[in-house]
Protein backbone atom coordinates (compact mmCIF):
# COMPACT_ATOMS: atom_id res chain seq x y z
CA UNK A 1 0.00 0.00 0.00
CA UNK A 2 3.13 2.30 1.11
CA UNK A 3 4.77 1.65 -2.19
CA UNK A 4 1.19 2.58 -4.38
CA UNK A 5 1.67 6.15 -2.29
CA UNK A 6 4.83 6.61 -3.17
CA UNK A 7 5.99 5.50 -6.63
CA UNK A 8 2.09 7.34 -7.40
CA UNK A 9 4.03 10.84 -5.73
CA UNK A 10 7.30 9.90 -8.03
CA UNK A 11 5.63 9.19 -10.96
CA UNK A 12 3.15 12.09 -10.64
CA UNK A 13 6.09 15.03 -9.95
CA UNK A 14 8.24 13.21 -13.10
CA UNK A 15 5.20 12.97 -15.36
CA UNK A 16 4.60 16.98 -14.59
CA UNK A 17 8.28 17.80 -14.95
CA UNK A 18 8.48 15.58 -18.19
CA UNK A 19 5.46 17.11 -20.09
CA UNK A 20 7.11 20.90 -18.81
CA UNK A 21 10.34 20.34 -19.89
CA UNK A 22 8.63 19.51 -23.70
CA UNK A 23 7.35 23.25 -23.61
CA UNK A 24 3.79 23.13 -24.52
CA UNK A 25 1.09 24.52 -22.07
CA UNK A 26 -2.16 23.26 -23.58
CA UNK A 27 -2.93 19.92 -25.27
CA UNK A 28 -4.30 21.82 -28.75
CA UNK A 29 -1.10 23.20 -29.70
CA UNK A 30 0.24 20.03 -29.40
CA UNK A 31 1.76 18.78 -32.76
CA UNK A 32 0.89 15.03 -33.45
CA UNK A 33 4.67 13.02 -32.17
CA UNK A 34 3.93 15.48 -29.21
CA UNK A 35 0.75 13.71 -28.49
CA UNK A 36 2.20 10.34 -28.80
CA UNK A 37 4.76 11.23 -26.40
CA UNK A 38 1.97 12.95 -24.08
CA UNK A 39 -0.01 9.69 -24.12
CA UNK A 40 3.13 7.28 -23.96
CA UNK A 41 4.12 9.14 -20.65
CA UNK A 42 0.32 9.17 -18.92
CA UNK A 43 -0.41 5.32 -20.29
CA UNK A 44 3.30 4.21 -18.88
CA UNK A 45 2.72 6.44 -15.39
CA UNK A 46 -0.72 4.88 -14.83
CA UNK A 47 0.81 1.19 -15.87
CA UNK A 48 3.38 1.78 -13.19
CA UNK A 49 0.57 2.99 -10.50
CA UNK A 50 -1.65 0.41 -11.31
CA UNK A 51 1.21 -2.22 -11.45
CA UNK A 52 2.94 -2.58 -8.01
CA UNK A 53 4.59 -5.64 -9.07
CA UNK A 54 6.38 -3.54 -11.49
CA UNK A 55 10.14 -2.49 -11.06
CA UNK A 56 9.77 1.69 -10.49
CA UNK A 57 12.66 1.87 -12.69
CA UNK A 58 10.74 0.58 -15.86
CA UNK A 59 8.27 3.76 -15.87
CA UNK A 60 10.88 6.00 -14.80
CA UNK A 61 13.34 5.50 -17.44
CA UNK A 62 10.77 5.28 -20.31
CA UNK A 63 9.32 8.79 -18.95
CA UNK A 64 12.57 10.21 -19.16
CA UNK A 65 14.12 8.85 -22.27
CA UNK A 66 10.18 10.05 -24.38
CA UNK A 67 10.82 13.34 -22.39
CA UNK A 68 14.58 13.60 -24.19
CA UNK A 69 13.76 12.20 -27.14
CA UNK A 70 10.81 14.47 -28.22
CA UNK A 71 13.02 17.28 -27.67
CA UNK A 72 16.15 16.04 -29.46
CA UNK A 73 12.81 15.58 -32.41
CA UNK A 74 11.89 18.98 -32.31
CA UNK A 75 15.26 20.77 -32.66
CA UNK A 76 16.40 18.04 -35.19
CA UNK A 77 12.75 19.94 -36.64
CA UNK A 78 13.87 23.32 -35.85
CA UNK A 79 16.91 22.80 -38.24
CA UNK A 80 16.15 20.29 -40.49
CA UNK A 81 12.32 22.42 -41.87
CA UNK A 82 12.07 18.76 -44.80
CA UNK A 83 12.15 16.83 -41.20
CA UNK A 84 9.41 18.97 -39.85
CA UNK A 85 7.29 18.43 -43.22
CA UNK A 86 7.77 15.06 -42.52
CA UNK A 87 7.28 14.91 -38.90
CA UNK A 88 4.54 17.42 -38.73
CA UNK A 89 2.76 17.21 -41.78
CA UNK A 90 2.31 20.78 -43.43
CA UNK A 91 -1.14 23.09 -44.04
CA UNK A 92 -3.06 22.21 -46.55
CA UNK A 93 -5.75 25.31 -48.14
CA UNK A 94 -9.75 23.76 -48.16
CA UNK A 95 -10.77 27.41 -49.03
CA UNK A 96 -9.61 29.93 -51.49
CA UNK A 97 -11.70 33.41 -52.15
CA UNK A 98 -15.18 31.38 -50.93
CA UNK A 99 -14.40 28.56 -53.19
CA UNK A 100 -14.18 25.43 -51.33
CA UNK A 101 -11.51 22.33 -52.67
CA UNK A 102 -13.53 19.32 -52.23
CA UNK A 103 -10.11 17.28 -53.66
CA UNK A 104 -8.38 18.55 -50.48
CA UNK A 105 -11.18 17.87 -48.27
CA UNK A 106 -11.44 14.17 -50.20
CA UNK A 107 -7.63 13.94 -49.17
CA UNK A 108 -7.59 14.86 -45.89
CA UNK A 109 -10.83 12.72 -45.41
CA UNK A 110 -12.62 15.57 -44.25
CA UNK A 111 -16.82 15.74 -44.54
CA UNK A 112 -18.48 18.64 -45.25
CA UNK A 113 -20.02 18.32 -41.64
CA UNK A 114 -16.77 18.68 -40.70
CA UNK A 115 -15.32 22.14 -42.22
CA UNK A 116 -18.85 23.44 -41.41
CA UNK A 117 -17.73 22.93 -37.94
CA UNK A 118 -14.24 24.11 -38.00
CA UNK A 119 -15.47 27.01 -39.59
CA UNK A 120 -17.92 27.41 -37.09
CA UNK A 121 -15.77 27.37 -34.32
CA UNK A 122 -13.58 29.54 -36.08
CA UNK A 123 -16.41 32.01 -36.10
CA UNK A 124 -17.24 32.24 -39.74
CA UNK A 125 -20.40 30.97 -41.27
CA UNK A 126 -20.11 31.10 -45.08
CA UNK A 127 -17.50 30.07 -47.00
CA UNK A 128 -17.91 33.14 -49.19
CA UNK A 129 -16.36 35.28 -46.54
CA UNK A 130 -13.23 33.19 -46.55
CA UNK A 131 -10.22 34.27 -48.43
CA UNK A 132 -8.28 31.53 -47.45
CA UNK A 133 -8.91 28.59 -45.25
CA UNK A 134 -6.24 26.63 -44.31
CA UNK A 135 -5.93 23.46 -42.17
CA UNK A 136 -3.22 23.19 -40.03
CA UNK A 137 -1.06 19.62 -39.12
CA UNK A 138 -2.83 19.64 -35.76
CA UNK A 139 -6.20 19.43 -37.51
CA UNK A 140 -7.22 22.67 -36.65
CA UNK A 141 -8.82 25.55 -39.31
CA UNK A 142 -7.24 28.31 -39.85
CA UNK A 143 -8.79 31.49 -41.75
CA UNK A 144 -8.18 34.84 -43.51
CA UNK A 145 -10.94 36.63 -44.37
CA UNK A 146 -11.84 38.46 -47.06
CA UNK A 147 -11.28 42.34 -46.71
CA UNK A 148 -14.17 44.61 -46.31
CA UNK A 149 -14.30 47.60 -48.66
CA UNK A 150 -11.20 49.56 -48.21
CA UNK A 151 -9.26 47.15 -46.43
CA UNK A 152 -6.21 45.99 -47.28
CA UNK A 153 -6.30 41.92 -48.57
CA UNK A 154 -4.98 39.68 -45.71
CA UNK A 155 -0.99 38.80 -46.26
CA UNK A 156 -0.84 35.07 -47.86
CA UNK A 157 2.82 33.14 -46.89
CA UNK A 158 5.20 32.68 -49.75
CA UNK A 159 7.62 31.29 -48.07
CA UNK A 160 8.01 30.10 -44.54
CA UNK A 161 11.10 28.77 -43.32
CA UNK A 162 12.15 27.10 -46.57
CA UNK A 163 8.36 25.84 -47.78
CA UNK A 164 7.46 27.00 -50.24
CA UNK A 165 3.68 27.70 -50.37
CA UNK A 166 3.08 27.00 -54.20
CA UNK A 167 -0.96 27.31 -54.03
CA UNK A 168 -0.78 30.79 -52.49
CA UNK A 169 1.72 31.79 -54.95
CA UNK A 170 -0.20 30.45 -58.02
CA UNK A 171 -3.67 33.06 -56.23
CA UNK A 172 -1.65 35.50 -56.52
CA UNK A 173 -0.27 35.20 -59.79
CA UNK A 174 3.23 34.40 -59.26
CA UNK A 175 5.18 31.64 -59.38
CA UNK A 176 8.62 30.38 -58.20
CA UNK A 177 10.70 32.13 -60.88
CA UNK A 178 9.13 35.46 -59.04
CA UNK A 179 10.01 34.21 -55.93
CA UNK A 180 13.74 33.91 -56.88
CA UNK A 181 14.06 36.89 -58.37
CA UNK A 182 12.37 38.75 -55.80
CA UNK A 183 15.06 37.14 -53.33
CA UNK A 184 18.00 37.61 -55.95
CA UNK A 185 17.03 41.21 -55.75
CA UNK A 186 16.96 41.22 -52.06
CA UNK A 187 20.30 39.18 -51.90
CA UNK A 188 18.84 36.95 -49.60
CA UNK A 189 18.92 32.64 -50.35
CA UNK A 190 15.64 30.78 -49.65
CA UNK A 191 17.79 29.72 -46.60
CA UNK A 192 18.22 33.60 -44.84
CA UNK A 193 14.37 34.11 -44.87
CA UNK A 194 11.93 33.48 -41.78
CA UNK A 195 8.73 34.32 -43.47
CA UNK A 196 7.42 36.62 -46.64
CA UNK A 197 3.99 37.02 -46.87
CA UNK A 198 2.35 38.99 -50.22
CA UNK A 199 -0.80 39.99 -51.20
CA UNK A 200 -1.79 42.22 -54.08
CA UNK A 201 -0.59 45.50 -53.03
CA UNK A 202 2.49 44.48 -51.04
CA UNK A 203 5.45 41.95 -50.11
CA UNK A 204 6.75 41.36 -46.76
CA UNK A 205 9.73 40.03 -46.19
CA UNK A 206 10.81 38.89 -42.51
CA UNK A 207 15.25 37.58 -43.16
CA UNK A 208 16.22 35.59 -40.05
CA UNK A 209 18.55 37.27 -37.97
CA UNK A 210 21.22 35.15 -39.10
CA UNK A 211 20.62 36.88 -42.69
CA UNK A 212 23.48 39.08 -44.35
CA UNK A 213 22.04 42.71 -44.49
CA UNK A 214 19.05 41.48 -42.36
CA UNK A 215 16.48 43.69 -44.62
CA UNK A 216 12.75 44.47 -44.77
CA UNK A 217 10.96 44.69 -48.06
CA UNK B 1 18.44 26.47 -26.56
CA UNK B 2 18.51 25.20 -22.83
CA UNK B 3 15.77 22.62 -23.80
CA UNK B 4 18.75 20.42 -25.67
CA UNK B 5 20.52 20.96 -22.79
CA UNK B 6 18.02 18.93 -20.51
CA UNK B 7 17.30 16.57 -23.05
CA UNK B 8 21.18 15.57 -23.42
CA UNK B 9 21.63 15.73 -19.54
CA UNK B 10 18.23 13.01 -19.12
CA UNK B 11 19.83 10.84 -21.81
CA UNK B 12 23.10 10.81 -19.85
CA UNK B 13 21.56 10.03 -16.56
CA UNK B 14 19.08 7.52 -18.35
CA UNK B 15 22.46 6.07 -19.44
CA UNK B 16 24.06 5.96 -16.60
CA UNK B 17 20.93 4.72 -14.24
CA UNK B 18 20.93 1.76 -16.61
CA UNK B 19 24.39 1.14 -16.85
CA UNK B 20 24.41 1.65 -13.04
CA UNK B 21 21.67 -0.64 -12.24
CA UNK B 22 22.88 -3.78 -14.87
CA UNK B 23 25.98 -3.69 -12.74
CA UNK B 24 23.97 -3.87 -9.95
CA UNK B 25 22.06 -6.69 -10.57
CA UNK B 26 24.83 -8.64 -11.94
CA UNK B 27 26.98 -8.06 -8.89
CA UNK B 28 24.35 -8.85 -6.32
CA UNK B 29 23.23 -11.88 -8.20
CA UNK B 30 26.53 -13.10 -9.01
CA UNK B 31 27.37 -12.26 -5.57
CA UNK B 32 24.63 -14.53 -4.24
CA UNK B 33 24.75 -17.39 -6.07
CA UNK B 34 28.69 -17.69 -5.07
CA UNK B 35 27.28 -17.66 -1.79
CA UNK B 36 25.10 -20.39 -2.35
CA UNK B 37 27.65 -22.14 -3.92
CA UNK B 38 30.08 -22.23 -1.42
CA UNK B 39 27.62 -23.36 1.13
CA UNK B 40 26.56 -26.03 -1.04
CA UNK B 41 30.31 -27.15 -1.24
CA UNK B 42 30.63 -27.31 2.25
CA UNK B 43 27.65 -29.31 2.39
CA UNK B 44 29.09 -32.08 0.22
CA UNK B 45 31.92 -31.56 2.34
CA UNK B 46 29.92 -32.62 5.43
CA UNK B 47 30.41 -29.36 6.97
CA UNK B 48 26.78 -28.68 7.74
CA UNK B 49 26.99 -25.71 10.02
CA UNK B 50 29.24 -23.97 8.01
CA UNK B 51 26.63 -25.19 5.40
CA UNK B 52 23.88 -23.41 7.26
CA UNK B 53 25.23 -20.52 8.44
CA UNK B 54 26.54 -19.99 4.78
CA UNK B 55 23.25 -20.10 3.45
CA UNK B 56 21.49 -18.43 6.26
CA UNK B 57 24.10 -15.75 5.36
CA UNK B 58 23.08 -15.33 1.55
CA UNK B 59 19.52 -15.39 2.52
CA UNK B 60 20.65 -11.98 4.87
CA UNK B 61 22.21 -10.40 1.70
CA UNK B 62 19.70 -11.04 -0.82
CA UNK B 63 17.32 -9.82 1.50
CA UNK B 64 19.43 -6.36 1.83
CA UNK B 65 19.97 -6.32 -1.85
CA UNK B 66 16.54 -6.80 -2.45
CA UNK B 67 15.42 -3.15 -0.97
CA UNK B 68 17.35 -1.79 -4.44
CA UNK B 69 16.44 -4.67 -6.28
CA UNK B 70 12.83 -3.81 -6.14
CA UNK B 71 13.44 -0.75 -8.02
CA UNK B 72 14.86 -2.94 -10.93
CA UNK B 73 13.25 -5.99 -10.85
CA UNK B 74 9.93 -7.63 -10.87
CA UNK B 75 8.76 -8.11 -6.88
CA UNK B 76 7.65 -11.62 -7.43
CA UNK B 77 11.28 -12.81 -9.10
CA UNK B 78 12.84 -11.21 -5.99
CA UNK B 79 10.30 -12.56 -3.22
CA UNK B 80 10.69 -16.31 -4.83
CA UNK B 81 14.41 -16.03 -4.29
CA UNK B 82 14.04 -14.72 -0.88
CA UNK B 83 11.76 -17.67 0.03
CA UNK B 84 13.73 -20.58 -1.52
CA UNK B 85 16.98 -18.80 -0.08
CA UNK B 86 15.07 -19.06 3.28
CA UNK B 87 14.73 -22.66 3.24
CA UNK B 88 17.54 -23.68 2.00
CA UNK B 89 19.84 -23.14 5.43
CA UNK B 90 16.68 -25.95 7.04
CA UNK B 91 17.82 -28.69 4.23
CA UNK B 92 21.31 -28.44 5.35
CA UNK B 93 21.21 -31.70 7.01
CA UNK B 94 23.26 -35.23 6.03
CA UNK B 95 19.91 -37.20 5.31
CA UNK B 96 18.68 -34.11 3.27
CA UNK B 97 21.23 -33.98 0.58
CA UNK B 98 18.96 -34.98 -1.91
CA UNK B 99 16.48 -31.99 -1.57
CA UNK B 100 19.38 -29.89 -0.91
CA UNK B 101 20.95 -30.56 -4.09
CA UNK B 102 17.20 -29.46 -5.52
CA UNK B 103 16.72 -26.71 -4.02
CA UNK B 104 19.67 -25.31 -4.50
CA UNK B 105 19.61 -25.52 -8.57
CA UNK B 106 15.88 -24.19 -8.02
CA UNK B 107 17.84 -20.49 -6.46
CA UNK B 108 20.74 -21.13 -8.78
CA UNK B 109 17.94 -20.96 -11.89
CA UNK B 110 15.81 -18.24 -10.09
CA UNK B 111 18.91 -16.04 -10.10
CA UNK B 112 19.93 -16.58 -13.68
CA UNK B 113 15.98 -15.93 -14.45
CA UNK B 114 16.40 -12.47 -12.53
CA UNK B 115 19.30 -11.68 -13.88
CA UNK B 116 17.68 -12.05 -17.68
CA UNK B 117 14.57 -10.02 -16.81
CA UNK B 118 16.95 -7.21 -16.51
CA UNK B 119 19.60 -7.51 -18.98
CA UNK B 120 17.43 -9.10 -21.73
CA UNK B 121 17.33 -6.57 -24.70
CA UNK B 122 13.46 -7.80 -25.99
Amino acid sequence: MLSSITRTCVIYIVAIAALRLMGKRQIGELQPSELVTTFLISNVASICIEEPELPLLSSLLPILLLCALEILNSTAAWYLPPFARLLFGKPVTVIRNGHIDEDALRHLRITPNDLAESMRGAGVFTPEDVAWGVIEPSGSLSVAMRPEKGEDAPLLPLLIDRHIYTDNLKALNRDEDWLNAYLTHSRLRRRDVLALLANEQRTLLIPKQTAPGNRQA
Amino acid sequence: MKRNLYAAVLLVLVCAVVIASSRFVTSATDQTRQQVQMAYQAALNGDFDIARNAYRSAADQCRQNSRLLYLMVRRSLLDEINESLALLSNYAQADNMADLGVETSRVTEQLDQLQDSFLAVF
